[in-house]
């Protein structure tokens, strides 16, 4: 179940056991700092897109032959960027 | 508590040269070819659900993204495809033998080859974890002899060479006071991000070959007959995926998992009325 917070914040908890019924009722009291999750999600995010280019030559050599030579790039910006668990170790060396 | 985050900062970029040849039907000969040499990086190759690889890494260092730019999960450096169908000459008799025998042989034919994606040497578990209960992290790379390249090509039991990588240590005892985690004894530093980064390593190529024979036979002038073997991976030749997989912890390195399937043989008999 998803629990709003106050921006820009999200609870997420599961639960396996300790439900009672077959539609299942009283989980958000269930709910420990153990089975539940936090999610942060950037306010405002910039437009993420991808601009693609590509030049290419293309060339019949006979009437049933043709050959292609091409190269393409793209660059992709403000793409999704997605943690798990956020709380890693620092690296410092 | 596990904290999730979302952020809208990721970076792609895509170079590519791409080379192609097409042969149209003429003299019932056709093929078809084409060869790309790219580079995918990144610094993460998954969206907001599920990691869209599954040499994907769930928890990438978000504070730093500089950190994590590495080729892209899906990064197939080379890769080739070419195809070809061929209706195999007529012999010059009029016989019957000529006609329904020797006549209407027709084959065909796939190739492809391409590079293996990249994969990291991981570190499972809290143990080595990110202080995270995420459990991946990245390893110590080790140099000496034998540790410019980081895999052996053609050896599936010991593919990755595991002796190169290590627990990352504290380089000082005043270091290792001041931020390991003091469950591993001095150098061990298990909560210290390793110098292995993402996608250092390379899975083995790929290569699948498939064959197929038609024979098509007119039985009377309105009923004709078609009938196709086909030979999917015809030299039954094994394909492994990298060793990127949890299940590789009891056997660190190995490839213990193939791609795609064995040889697959199919007969069909078609008849058109």
């Amino acid at each position: 179940m998803s629990i709003p917070r106050p921006a820009p914040f999200n609870a997420i908890g599961g639960l396996n056991s300790g439900l009672a019924g077959t539609f299942y009722t009283g989980a958000y009291s269930l709910l420990t700092p153990n089975t539940l999750a936090s999610t942060l999600i950037q306010q405002n995010p910039k437009r993420n897109y991808v601009a693609t280019w590509h030049l290419n030559v293309q060339r019949e050599v006979t009437p049933n032959f043709a050959f292609i030579v091409g190269y393409v790039g793209s660059r992709g910006v403000h793409q999704q960027f997605k943690v798990d668990d956020a709380d890693m170790t620092l690296c410092r060396r | 508590m596990p904290f999730r985050s979302l952020w809208w900062d990721g970076h792609s970029s895509y170079d590519g040269l791409q080379v192609g040849a097409t042969k149209r039907l003429s003299r019932g000969f056709q093929f078809q070819a084409s060869y790309t040499w790219s580079k995918t990086i990144d610094d993460n190759s998954t969206g907001a659900g599920a990691d869209s690889f599954n040499n994907s890494f769930s928890s990438l260092h978000w504070y730093d993204l500089r950190l994590n730019k590495s080729l892209a999960d899906f990064n197939t450096p080379r890769v080739l495809v070419a195809s070809v169908t061929w209706d195999l000459p007529k012999p010059k008799m009029s016989s019957v033998v000529g006609e329904k025998v020797l006549g209407g042989w027709e084959m065909g034919a796939i190739f492809i080859a391409h590079d293996g994606q990249p994969f990291s040497e991981l570190l499972s578990g809290y143990v080595v974890g990110q202080n995270s209960s995420d459990p991946f992290s990245f390893s110590e790379r080790l140099t000496g002899p034998g540790c410019n390249t980081l895999v052996n090509p053609g050896n599936g039991d010991n593919y990755v060479k595991t002796q190169c990588f290590s627990v990352p240590t504290a380089p000082t005892q005043a270091f290792y006071d001041t931020y390991c985690n003091p469950a591993t004894p001095f150098p061990t530093c298990s909560n210290l991000l390793g110098n292995a980064r993402r996608n250092i390593l390379a899975s083995p190529g790929y290569k699948n070959f498939d064959f197929s024979l038609y024979k098509n036979t007119r039985i009377t002038e309105r009923v004709d007959t078609q009938f196709r073997a086909e030979f999917f991976n015809v030299l039954n030749h094994p394909n492994f995926q990298g060793a990127f997989d949890t299940n590789t912890i009891d056997q660190p390195g190995a490839l213990l998992h193939t791609i795609g399937d064995a040889r697959d043989i199919q007969f069909a008999l078609k008849v058109i009325f």
